[in-house]
């Protein structure tokens, strides 16, 4: 008790209030430009943190993070750039209702479901953390490869009813992943004698190219096209909100629950708890074609799960000292150089810090609905310009955003190739969303394919050995066989 | 963008769009399957480097048949002039930027840059003169100077950081 009102006393004291509220409107700042990461933002915030204490430090990581995350939603719903990859899963179903004149609500739900999410992923954190943090560690490479190969099945069978051309996206973002100094023996693919290709494809430019650069070249293209600008009223966008919190509660609950999972396995982040609670939704949904159509039932679960996976990530990374993700790796880093060692002593030495840390994720979040609210109402007056007069200062920032990765030229490159490549993929119906995934994920399954390959020499069988990797794998195999089950039951009744 | 060449209505139109959403898929898949021969096994392993990339080839040429058999999607239409001169200028546009990087320097680059593309988006060249000034202003005080990301000055050497 002493210990949390001594966190208390830490966390209301002025000078980590102010660093929580000039954080989030950092955060808020950098999530909104297309290309520039929750990761990027807490890769900047290291240098300022250095100079404060252990409290504000983390403080300042928390907020920042929460609320890029949150801030990515604004262009993607705007303008169909996400402005973080924890946005890219739902980009295409906001963006459609934002044009249909639904913005403000999109925006609306996206502000209070990310807030919530947060909230819920902070009490699992304080309440569940040991236990969870527990039963990830338990996991082998064989469940890891069967749960990465779940994720994935789920995402070529979530894009839509054309399973092949979602496949062919999906295994060409694993490739895209293949590409660089391999994991088992160091040897370079695909590189092409490029030094640049060494550490593989940089993966920011490339979903900026993915994302904004087909949208841009689209819009400039086709100026007669009707003027798709969605218009938004800020004052506007809580309408209907208590109504929509108690009709979306269980899926809240059930994403906010999946992304914290997922955040707190290794490996784990908030796009890929994103993806996984928008292909759970879509596979749980009881009215599939209204699911695909209307798409708030998606942008609901996937952006309550990103932000709950933050505090799902820190479970591992508080308890263990085990990063659940690169944010939490930096903030480790960053704990270890207050002289705060992360792990289960932390419990014992620091619990007022600990304690500090779970209060600041709780005022962050609440934080984030007058602030995302700020945000959404300094946005608005984008919406008034015409629509392709923005696209010479996106194109610009896109490539800012793809130089400003690692200060190279060859992410400007890499991101107009991809936008190439996204381009010709849309205009030739396959999905963008499941190559970016593959992205993401291809170095997890590969790394968990080849481990797992070399513990059982060769004994396939010994995949499903473990009970968990045994249910992982049927289900992967039920997904599989859902198109064709779902044939059969329409053959069924017109027979 | 092959899908734009086709004419609807003739004859061939769906077997070229057919072929032009599967074949790249399949040459994709072909290449990797040859390229992935060149690497080397794991002595004492039964699997090397090689059988990751081999397995999503072989599948992207699986999914390239599974494409070729299914019905083509819809034609597009074609874009006018002014609209593909404007696409193509948003794909130089990198280019161009990697090319004049250091030597004539962000600002510039923006301003230049930023200014065309105003103009072929529809508007007037004095308030598009004055838009990519704003802009690359604003894209200097953010990234070069809020953000430390080293932006190359260019002539402008007197220029903050």
């Amino acid at each position: 008790m002493d210990a949390l009102l001594r966190a208390l006393a830490m966390v209301t004291d002025s000078q980590v209030l102010l660093t929580i509220l000039a954080s989030s409107m950092f955060g808020l700042s950098v999530g909104c430009i297309p290309g520039l990461t929750a990761t990027m933002a807490t890769a900047l915030l290291v240098p300022f943190a250095m100079f404060l204490d252990p409290v504000s430090a983390i403080a300042s990581i928390v907020a920042a993070t929460a609320m890029a995350i949150f801030a990515g939603d604004i262009p993607g719903t705007l303008l169909r750039l996400p402005g973080t990859p924890a946005s890219a899963a739902y980009v295409h179903h906001s963006y459609a209702l934002a044009k249909s004149g639904r913005a403000g609500e999109v925006l609306g739900l996206n502000l209070v479901f990310s807030a919530l999410g947060g909230l819920l992923g902070t009490v699992v954190l304080v309440a569940a953390a040991p236990t969870l943090a527990d039963y990830a560690l338990s996991l082998s490479s064989f469940e890891f490869f069967w749960l990465s190969m779940l994720g994935l099945s789920c995402a070529v069978f979530l894009v839509g009813d054309n399973v092949p051309k979602g496949a062919a996206a999906l295994l060409f973002g694993l490739l895209l992943a293949t590409v660089g100094r391999d994991y088992t023996t160091a040897f370079p693919r695909f590189t092409f004698d490029d030094p640049e290709l060494l550490d593989g494809i940089p993966f920011v430019p490339a979903l900026i190219g993915f994302f904004a650069l087909p949208e841009i070249i689209r819009t400039l293209r086709d100026p007669g096209a009707p003027d798709g600008a969605p218009a938004v009223q800020a004052s506007r966008i809580f309408r209907g909100m208590g109504r929509a919190i108690l009709r979306w509660r269980w899926n809240f609950l059930r994403s906010g629950l999946v992304g914290t999972f997922v955040g707190a396995l290794p490996g784990g982040g908030a796009d890929t708890a994103a993806w996984a609670a928008y292909g759970i939704s879509r596979r749980l949904s009881r009215d599939p074609q209204t699911w695909d159509r209307d798409g708030i039932e998606g942008i609901v679960d996937a952006t309550s799960a990103n932000n709950a996976s933050l505090s799902g990530a820190w479970i591992p990374a508080l308890v263990f000292a085990i990063p659940g993700d690169t944010i939490t790796a930096i903030a480790i880093g960053v704990l270890y150089l207050k002289n705060v060692t992360p792990g289960p002593s932390i419990f014992l030495e620091n619990a007022h810090v600990l304690y500090a840390v779970f209060i600041t994720f709780f005022v962050a979040n609440l934080l984030m609905i007058p602030l995302g609210w700020l945000a959404i109402r300094a946005a608005v007056p984008i919406l008034r310009l015409p629509r392709q007069m923005l696209m010479a200062p996106l194109l610009l920032f896109a490539c800012l955003g793809a130089f400003a990765v690692d200060n190279s030229l060859f992410g400007i490159g890499t991101m107009l190739a991809c936008g190439l490549i996204g381009y010709w993929m849309e205009q030739n119906g396959y999905p963008v969303g499941p190559a970016v995934l593959g992205m993401v994920m291809g170095r997890l399954v590969e790394e968990n394919l080849m481990t797992s390959l070399i513990k059982v020499q060769g004994d396939v069988t010994r995949f499903f050995e473990r009970p968990v990797a045994t249910a992982l794998a049927v289900f992967t195999l039920l997904v599989w066989l859902w198109p064709l089950a779902r044939r059969l039951r329409r053959a069924v009744p017109s027979a | 963008m092959g899908a734009y060449c086709v004419r609807p209505g003739w004859r061939g139109a769906d077997a070229v769009r057919r072929a032009a959403a599967a074949l790249p898929v399949g040459l994709v898949g072909l290449v990797v399957l040859l390229l992935s021969r060149n690497f080397p096994a794991i002595p004492g392993q039964l699997y090397g480097p090689a059988l990751f990339p081999t397995a999503l080839g072989t599948g992207l040429m699986l999914c390239a048949i599974l494409v070729a058999l299914q019905a083509p999607g819809p034609a597009h239409p074609r874009a006018s002039l002014r609209g593909r001169a404007s696409a193509l200028a948003c794909v130089l546009a990198p280019l161009l930027i990697m090319v004049a990087w250091d030597a004539a320097g962000w600002p510039l680059i923006a301003f230049g840059l930023g200014a065309a593309l105003l103009v072929l988006a529809g508007l007037r060249p004095l308030p598009a003169l004055v838009a990519a000034l704003g802009l690359a202003a604003l894209t200097w005080v953010i990234f070069a100077m809020l953000l430390r990301v080293p932006l190359p000055r260019g002539p402008l050497f007197f220029l903050p950081y």
